[in-house]
């Protein structure tokens, strides 16, 4: 492995997470990790801490790391965090007159429960008195039915600047994604008046039709923007203060990096980040070993994460949901239960064990913390079954007590059954793994995938415990647990791209082939945004990769498939070539014989997505140098295994001595610094020249 | 507890499963149909029965479907147990409510027997609301209709799907008989590729435990279900509980009557039985059948009490049972009365009747959890029409928007207002469609949409708001169908104290100046709309829309919850500063009055609400007004069950066997002479008799006891008859 850090460039990615930051600092081909305290005053002060760890780890001062940065990329949660917790802008929202409490009834409340007491009405994002009125409607089919009242817009703008004192404004007006035109005149007046007044015109942010999504989600911008702001511009200066020498990246949700400007102006894009930065570095971890389709996973304390990747392409959720808060801001597919290693088990009123979705956080967090957690969790029974030794947890940092894990398990969960405490933890190891199972299934095979075409790579800090147990239940035959599993999100924004998306409505019959020029020159006008975007972010022609798809649906229907487009105008052939492919794609979705007969089809919407290829860093890697388990055996643990409802004296083997080509038979234990792998019975580990272990159903290892 | 000697780790993943199953036929059908009324409005339901047929799984969405699911599944099972069991690939389509257990003939369900391999396990069931199933209404509902007859095609339990697919025969037949036979087709091949999921996923849950551990757990689930419920249920008082309500009829040009029905629930340990009394059945289509009964019934049952760790399924039947007299009346219809609607008139009287029984029974329990299931009634009504005829795209529209049933209020909880915009009780997930799918779709030009002020019930927990909107013609000459309307004269009465909500109403504005306010550059909005207001009945047969008349739809909210005097004066600002409520409601509702600056008069407020209290009860109160322990239980029964005292100040209102309505302070105004005063929404009555509303007051601390909406004439509204307060029938049966 070459190890001349002091001479190579830097490459950093940092994850801003609700509780740690982390950082993966490249340095040359040498990656080391830094952690630190999320800081919620500032939390510039939490990054440059956690780059001063990876710092000192390189032997290296923050200013000569920072120094030789080519690129530093940042996810980050400041966005989630201000819709969760509703802290955002003072917003103000000039809307079509008659229809200011669209956003009250945000699309209906309603929820799928049976429970009343969980029928609530939304989050107000912004006082209902910062709500102006304007006299303008342009038609379903884009034309001005009665002009926009720019006076009457200017009155009520200087009331919300002047009287309710408002940080950011929404324009919202109907059918604007047909006709622009009224949404840029009240830029004019607002830009001549106020020039420094944040605005987001909601055209020009998801101009589809749908005025609830279209509404919020330009309401959203500006709610997000304040504190987005200020973190990003936070960070820059203490970045570049700091001697930050080369690009400054910031991460969407949509899973890839946008410019500190472009972030500026659509701050709503860094929705997300955080789990899309996973979801990048497993693709990129997924391409270098040859794996077409993933499912991951990712497990922390108080939830697991999972999504899909299909031939190599990562699933993006459109229009997405935060509660009653109706979105068209498109992510990576996240889905998301609360499963963590402090999920508190508990009997429910029906006598029935579950676990989570509580948790007991970090504090107390978990009985075996010692901090006066009495609830049982799921770390507490992985230590009361001797997967986790209580001394080496996170490294050794901390020492776990297994004997208030025990008692827990005892008192609150295990004695009402007539269980042993091991028993009871083992139900609680079982319900965990078929909760964050179902989790898995839902973005796979709901959405029409077989999972056992599926690696499942699963990183964090706890989930190895439980990887493969997962992958048995959904057929799955091939786990990956990463290299860096604890810093893998930090990790992957360093295998980014600059993305850009736009979409647009533009209702095409596809029988009505005397459009398609028409079409032709809104796609043009897109993906000329596009690539004038990306050239004012430094990229050249060459680096630009442009994807047409677009949303198909039967006239009349309210879902749609999407479907990739060609890179290219129209031609009139298209248009039937199209029609077959949807009805095909709809077939093999839904079921032989429920495609819709007799309905024309149509184009809903176009989508032009537009990557900036950038050089990524490349890991080293480490030659093959096969070691038997024997060599790498470091003790051997009594563990109590679920599948077998036994102890078992079970080998534990040292992640430091398990070189590349080596491979062990479970049972057994990986104990690494940063998490503990469990291998189950009749599974085979074996570690790849990446440092990654690869664990395979010993019917399939070769 | 101790262990219950099964694997109950095995039994919680199975029940897991069957969820996601569910859950699967619901995502298969929402997928691929395209009818805003299941997209938006969530207007279908799926769920699995074993070969009991019991429930096994359920999705929630419409939930009476848990009634006219286990009714058509057991005509089905019975049928064909007597003609050599079901066959894979059969499937049956089901929509009558007098033979089949419908709730209406526009719901279709289809009904498939679920194998595995060549075992039937279980039947699926997957329903919707389909856009038309002929006859003279549109989409299934006709206030024209006299009988049964006119109101379309009715299946009572029909086989009509082999091997998988609908038979052409019966396509043609369907085609030839419906209005939008492309839509209704595909429809009912979405419904047969969700029960074609659900039979596919059925069989991997079986493969993975086996068919002897797969039966057991599906039984051991049920009877924990049944018993959560039982422990619920007997941690009510036992005795009789009773409700009334009045259904509107005012179709086939009068009269305008008013229908009588009424609900008696009997607690006895831990098991319900609900019997239902009702008027004569009549010639318009508000008559329910038997699935809109048992649907409606177990509806309001289901939100009131399957909170927390209570997952639905057969077990929850067990416990209730559900009488509906002699047959021959509204609540027990006979061919040839008309069904269409009885869903949403009758069916959601009955809905708002077992809320309101199970409501005053909560309030008796003495436990806590229990006390805080108390709610007010839901507004439940229907504020809709069904226009067809051509549109801006050279084609046909069927404008029957659910915005409006969708934008009824939620009846105020203990815990939280009630929910706006929250539709139906029985319509969990309904959503409100974007004014911009429907401009695209149809020839509208939607004028306004607003929430109604004023429209949540008064409490101390205010009823849900609701919707308001209107559309204008304006892209063809004409369009033309029925209209109906459920909930506009006898609006929900609250609990506790509170007030009703609004009523719903809708009306017409013919000839309007619609284009010379767009040409102005003025947004055509309701106060600068002028044109000839035309106020129809509210069952329409036929209205026809010409070129730019507007259709107004104003919506009802949800009733409050405990005495509106316990508001704090604070919310009510709030309520007033957002616009949800106007300043004299705030002061005759509330007692809370603003100053010049419109900020709140503290002193004004106090000196308001002490002479609202000395005015309910005719002299100055002798104890101050104070919030019930429990949020709603304004009335309570003493711990020995000698008598009925006041929830807030626990003076003494009458003897536990009596009706402690006879001896409290009481007025009694007609309801539209109320509503004014509050500046509330109801629709007014030209015939009588008169919709009252009665409000009783605790003659010490003049707290709100309860308000009921009676029709006049109505004897006082009866006390629970509680065992423990020695009621003498019961005393012994309890």
């Amino acid at each position: 492995m070459q190890t001349d850090g002091a001479h190579g460039d830097a490459y950093i990615g940092v994850d801003v997470g609700g509780t740690h930051t982390d950082v993966a600092a490249l340095v040359g081909d040498r990656l080391q990790r830094g952690k630190a305290l999320t800081t919620y005053d500032d939390f510039s002060r939490g990054v440059l801490d956690a780059v001063g760890v990876a710092a000192a780890c390189h032997e290296l001062s923050v200013v000569d790391l920072l120094g030789r940065t080519r690129l530093f990329v940042n996810g980050t949660t400041v966005v989630t965090n201000a819709i969760t917790t509703l802290t955002g802008s003072r917003v103000g929202v000039i809307v079509t007159a008659g229809f200011k409490d669209t956003f009250r009834f945000a699309g209906g409340p309603r929820v799928a429960e049976f429970d009343d007491h969980l029928q609530i009405n939304p989050p107000d994002l912004f006082d209902r008195r910062a709500i102006v009125e304007v006299d303008e409607r342009i038609d379903w089919a884009g034309d001005i039915l009665a002009p926009l009242n720019t006076a009457q817009l200017e009155t009520g703008l200087v009331r919300l600047v002047e009287e309710e004192q408002v940080e950011a404004l929404a324009v919202c007006f109907l059918n604007s994604f047909l006709n622009p035109a009224h949404e840029h005149a009240a830029y004019e007046i607002i830009r001549a008046r106020y020039p420094d007044l944040f605005v987001t015109l909601s055209h020009a942010v998801f101009p589809v039709r749908g005025e609830n999504r279209r509404w919020t989600t330009a309401v959203l911008n500006s709610f997000v923007q304040r504190g987005a702001c200020a973190y990003l511009d936070a960070l820059n200066t203490r970045l570049r203060e700091a001697g930050l020498a080369g690009g400054l990246t910031f991460f969407q949700g949509l899973g890839g990096g946008i410019s500190l400007a472009r972030a500026r102006e659509y701050p709503l894009a860094l929705l997300g980040s955080g789990p899309a930065g996973g979801a990048i570095g497993v693709n990129a971890l997924a391409r270098r070993m040859g794996i077409r389709h993933a499912l991951i996973g990712d497990m922390g304390g108080t939830s697991f994460d999972t999504g899909i990747i299909v031939d190599n392409t990562i699933h993006i959720e459109k229009n997405v949901d935060l509660g009653l808060v109706h979105t068209g801001v498109n992510i990576v597919d996240v889905v998301s239960v609360g499963t963590g290693g402090g999920s508190i088990a508990w009997i429910g009123e029906r006598g029935v064990p579950q676990v989570g979705p509580r948790s007991a956080s970090s504090e107390p967090g978990p009985a075996a913390y010692g901090k006066g957690g009495t609830e049982a969790t799921v770390t507490d029974a992985m230590v009361m079954m001797g997967f986790i030794d209580p001394e080496r947890y996170l490294g050794g940092r901390f020492t776990l007590h297994a004997d208030l894990a025990e008692q827990a398990i005892r008192t609150n969960f295990s004695e009402p059954f007539g269980w042993s405490a091991a028993q009871g933890a083992a139900a609680i190891h079982d319900l965990v793994v078929v909760n964050m199972a179902s989790a898995v299934r839902e973005v796979s095979v709901e959405k029409g995938h077989d999972p056992r075409e599926f690696a499942f790579i699963a990183y964090g800090g706890t989930l190895p415990l439980f990887a493969m147990q997962i992958a048995e239940r959904l057929g799955i035959d091939t786990v990956v647990i990463p290299h860096n599993s604890s810093i893998f999100c930090a990790l992957g924004l360093l295998a980014s791209d600059f993305v850009m998306r736009l979409d647009r409505t533009v209702a095409w019959s596809l029988d009505r082939v005397d459009q398609i020029e028409h079409i032709n020159s809104i796609a043009a006008a897109m993906v000329e945004e596009a690539h004038g975007a990306m050239r004012a972010e430094g990229f050249d022609n060459a680096d630009i990769d442009v994807v047409r798809s677009a949303d198909f649906r039967f006239l009349g229907q309210s879902y749609d498939l999407t479907l990739p487009l060609p890179d290219r105008d129209l031609a009139p052939a298209d248009a039937p070539r199209l029609a077959a492919e949807f009805f095909a794609a709809y077939e093999r979705t839904y079921g032989a014989g429920t495609a819709w007969k007799g309905v024309s089809e149509q184009l809903l919407n176009l989508t032009v997505t537009v990557t900036g290829r950038r050089e990524h860093p490349t890991p080293g890697t480490t030659p093959l140098a096969a070691r038997s388990p024997e060599e790498i055996r470091l003790a051997t643990r009594t563990v109590y295994l679920p599948s077998l409802e036994a102890w078992h004296d079970v080998p534990v083997y040292a992640d430091e001595r398990f070189a590349p080509g080596s491979n062990v038979d479970g049972p057994a234990i990986i104990d690494a610094s940063d998490t503990t792998i469990f291998v189950p019975p009749a599974t085979r580990a074996t570690r790849d020249i990446y440092m990654n272990y690869v664990l395979t159903t010993i019917a399939n290892a070769s | 507890m101790n262990d219950p000697g099964y694997d109950i780790i095995g039994a919680e993943i199975h029940r897991k499963a069957i969820h996601n199953l569910t859950n699967e036929m619901a995502i298969a059908l929402r997928r691929t149909s395209g009818s805003p009324v299941v997209v938006e409005a969530m207007d279908f339901s799926t769920c699995l029965l074993d070969t009991e047929p019991e429930h096994l799984g359920f999705a929630a969405y419409v939930l009476f479907h848990l009634g006219t699911s286990l009714l058509g599944t057991r005509l089905i099972a019975d049928m064909v147990a007597a003609d050599g069991g079901p066959r894979p690939g059969d499937g049956w389509i089901v929509n009558d409510p007098h033979e089949g257990g419908a709730a209406h003939q526009g719901d279709v369900a289809v009904i498939m027997p679920m194998f595995h391999r060549d075992q039937h396990l279980g039947w699926g069931f997957v329903n919707m609301h389909v856009l038309d199933v002929g006859g003279a209404g549109l989409s299934g509902i006709a206030p024209g209709a006299h009988d049964v007859y006119a109101e379309g095609l009715r299946f009572p339990a029909v086989r009509m799907i082999r091997n998988g697919a609908i038979e052409h025969e019966w396509e043609k037949f369907i085609s030839a008989n419906v209005r939008t036979p492309g839509p209704v087709l595909n429809d009912i091949r979405s419904m047969i590729a969700a029960n074609n999921v659900g039979n596919r996923k059925l069989s991997e849950i079986v493969e993975r435990f086996g068919v002897a551990r797969y039966l057991e757990f599906s039984a051991i689930n049920k009877n924990i279900t049944e018993q959560v419920l039982r422990e619920r249920i007997a941690s009510l008082p036992d005795g009789v509980y009773e409700a009334a309500e009045w259904n509107e009829w005012d179709g086939h040009d009068g009269p305008d009557s008013l229908l009588e029905l009424r609900l008696q629930m009997t607690v006895a340990g831990s098991s319900l039985n609900f019997t239902y009394s009702g008027a004569p059945q009549i010639d318009g289509f508000v008559n329910a059948g038997k699935g809109a009964m048992w649907g409606q019934t177990v509806t309001a049952l289901l939100t009131a009490l399957a909170y927390g760790d209570l997952p639905v399924n057969g077990g929850l039947w067990r416990p209730l049972t559900i009488e509906l007299g002699s047959p021959g009346t509204i609540v027990n219809p006979t061919p040839p009365a008309p069904v269409s609607d009885g869903h949403s008139e009758v069916g959601m009287r009955a809905c708002k009747l077992t809320r309101d029984v199970l409501s005053q029974a909560l309030a008796l329990s003495d436990d806590p959890v229990l006390r805080s299931r108390v709610a007010a009634k839901a507004h439940d009504g229907t504020p809709v029409s069904a226009l067809y005829g051509g549109n801006q795209h050279g084609s046909t529209s069927v404008v029957l928007y659910l915005d409006s049933p969708t934008g009824i209020g939620g009846g105020a909880q203990s815990v939280h207002d009630g929910q706006d915009i929250y539709g139906a009780t029985c319509m969990t997930g309904c959503g409100l469609s974007d004014l911009e799918t429907h401009e695209a779709a149809d020839p509208v030009l939607f004028l306004w949409r607003k929430m109604v002020p004023n429209s949540g019930g008064p409490g101390q927990f205010r009823g849900g708001q609701s919707l308001e909107q209107a559309f204008a013609l304006a892209y063809v000459d004409t369009m033309g169908g029925p209209a109906w309307n459920s909930c506009a004269e006898v609006p929900p009465s609250g609990f506790g104290g509170g007030f009703p909500g609004s009523g719903s109403t809708y009306y017409l504005i013919r000839e309007p100046n619609l284009r010379e306010l767009l040409a102005g550059g003025e947004a055509p909005l309701s106060e600068r709309l002028n044109g000839r207001h035309e106020l129809t009945r509210n069952k329409v047969g036929h209205m026809t829309l010409n070129r730019d008349d507007v259709l107004v739809f104003v919506s009802g909210g949800g009733g409050g919850l405990g005495d509106p005097l316990l508001r704090e004066p604070a919310q009510v600002v709030g309520d007033l500063s957002a616009g949800w409520i106007t300043p004299g409601h705030a002061r005759a509702a509330y007692g809370v009055v603003l100053d010049a600056s419109g900020l709140l008069d503290y002193a004004a407020t106090q000196a308001c609400r002490a002479a609202m209290l000395e005015r309910r009860i005719g002299n100055m109160p002798r104890r101050p007004l104070s919030a019930p322990e429990s949020v709603g239980v304004a009335v309570d029964l003493a711990a020995d069950g000698k008598c009925w005292c006041c929830g807030s100040c626990h003076e003494t209102l009458a003897a536990g066997n009596a009706n402690w309505r006879d001896e409290v302070p009481m007025t009694d105004t007609p309801i539209t002479t109320r509503f004014a005063e509050l500046e509330m929404n109801v629709r007014a009555r030209e015939e009588d008799p008169a919709v009252m509303m009665r409000e009783y007051y605790c003659p010490a601390c003049a707290a709100a006891l309860a308000v009921d909406v009676v029709v006049a004439g109505t004897e006082t509204l009866p006390a629970p008859r509680l065992a423990r307060a020695g009621v003498p029938a019961l005393a012994s049966a309890g």
